[in-house]
């Protein structure tokens, strides 16, 4: 089985010239400091982040093991009543 | 009651909270000075709000323990004050991860700074006196809980008094309501969970108390 390859491109214009529009006000340094700046906004957003999660990392390990350690408090309680109980009933 | 009060109170702040950071972070607009990392402010200030509240609840609570010897109120102080401790130290950790991206340096003992690590100290050897001391220092420490609660008032107003590096209270009332608005929704399941968690800690405090009370009666019934 062969394939056949079709060219869609326009042909040039004729007279050597081609029909594209120069680019304006593109130049290479407006280009470095456009990226330079984008750079710039995206290492401040990515240290945004970084500081959020690091805060909001703390708030919850602060809470969570202060609910542990109440949770632990609470067990203890149980036993420490469980203790009485068996006690009073053997007495 | 109480129980119930505690139960109420952390259902609320479980289902509100993901609403909060939801809303916080979709639906709020992103500060213009100081970027994303502003999102810390919707929760770092309640905190700082609760403790300062949880601060003179242990401290009013000390008072009247002083004053009429009433037990309750030793629970309560004790409760409030190891709640002082959490919110405190949210506080002091996120504090500075947010000056540290707005300022440039975490820590620059600014007056509010120094009063917020003041309070968290005081309250701090309020606990540790508390729960390590021996037998009779209650009165002591609660002494230290109302010294402790005198520091709010220098918090708040630390600010307007010194000049200094952090925004001033005045900050909330100049912001765009979408994100006051913002700060008071989230305000609601912090402010329900440091509630919730000063009743789980009073319950459990006063549960304490009445079993070392059947200790005692059960070990010299003549006492009883």
């Amino acid at each position: 089985m062969t394939h056949r390859i079709v060219a869609t491109t326009q042909p040039a214009p004729p007279g050597g010239q081609d029909a594209y529009e120069p680019v304006v006000g593109r130049d290479l340094a407006s280009i470095e400091l456009e990226r330079q700046i984008e750079a710039r906004a995206a290492a401040k957003t990515a240290s945004d982040y970084a500081h959020i999660v690091w805060a909001y990392g703390i708030l919850w390990t602060v809470v969570t093991l202060y609910v542990l350690y109440l949770y632990r408090r609470v067990v203890r309680l149980r036993r420490d009543l469980a203790s009485l109980s068996d006690g009073a009933s053997e007495s | 009651m109480i129980r119930i009060l505690w139960s109420v109170l952390l259902c609320v702040a479980a289902v509100w909270f993901p609403l909060a950071v939801a809303r916080v972070f979709l639906d709020t607009p992103i500060e213009r000075e100081m970027g994303t990392v502003q999102k810390i402010f919707y929760f770092h200030v309640p905190m700082a709000w609760c403790m300062m509240l949880a601060a003179i609840v242990s401290g009013v609570a000390a008072a009247v323990q002083l004053l009429r010897n009433s037990r309750r109120a030793e629970a309560l102080s004790l409760a409030a004050g190891e709640v002082v401790l959490v919110t405190g130290l949210c506080v002091l950790l996120t504090g500075p991860i947010w000056g540290h991206a707005t300022w440039g340096t975490p820590w620059t003992w600014d007056a509010r700074q120094v009063s917020t690590a003041l309070l968290f100290l005081v309250f701090c050897a309020f606990v540790l006196l508390r729960t390590q001391g021996a037998a009779g220092t209650e009165r002591l420490a609660a002494g230290l809980a109302a010294f402790g609660a005198l520091d709010v008032p220098v918090i708040y107003y630390a600010v307007k008094v010194w000049k200094t590096t952090h925004p001033t209270t005045d900050v909330v009332g100049t912001l765009p309501p979408s994100m006051w608005r913002t700060l008071f929704f989230a305000l609601a399941p912090i402010a329900a969970c440091v509630a919730g968690l000063v009743a789980v800690r009073y319950h459990v405090e006063r549960a304490e108390q009445q079993l070392d009370d059947l200790f005692l009666a059960r070990s010299d019934p003549a006492s009883s």
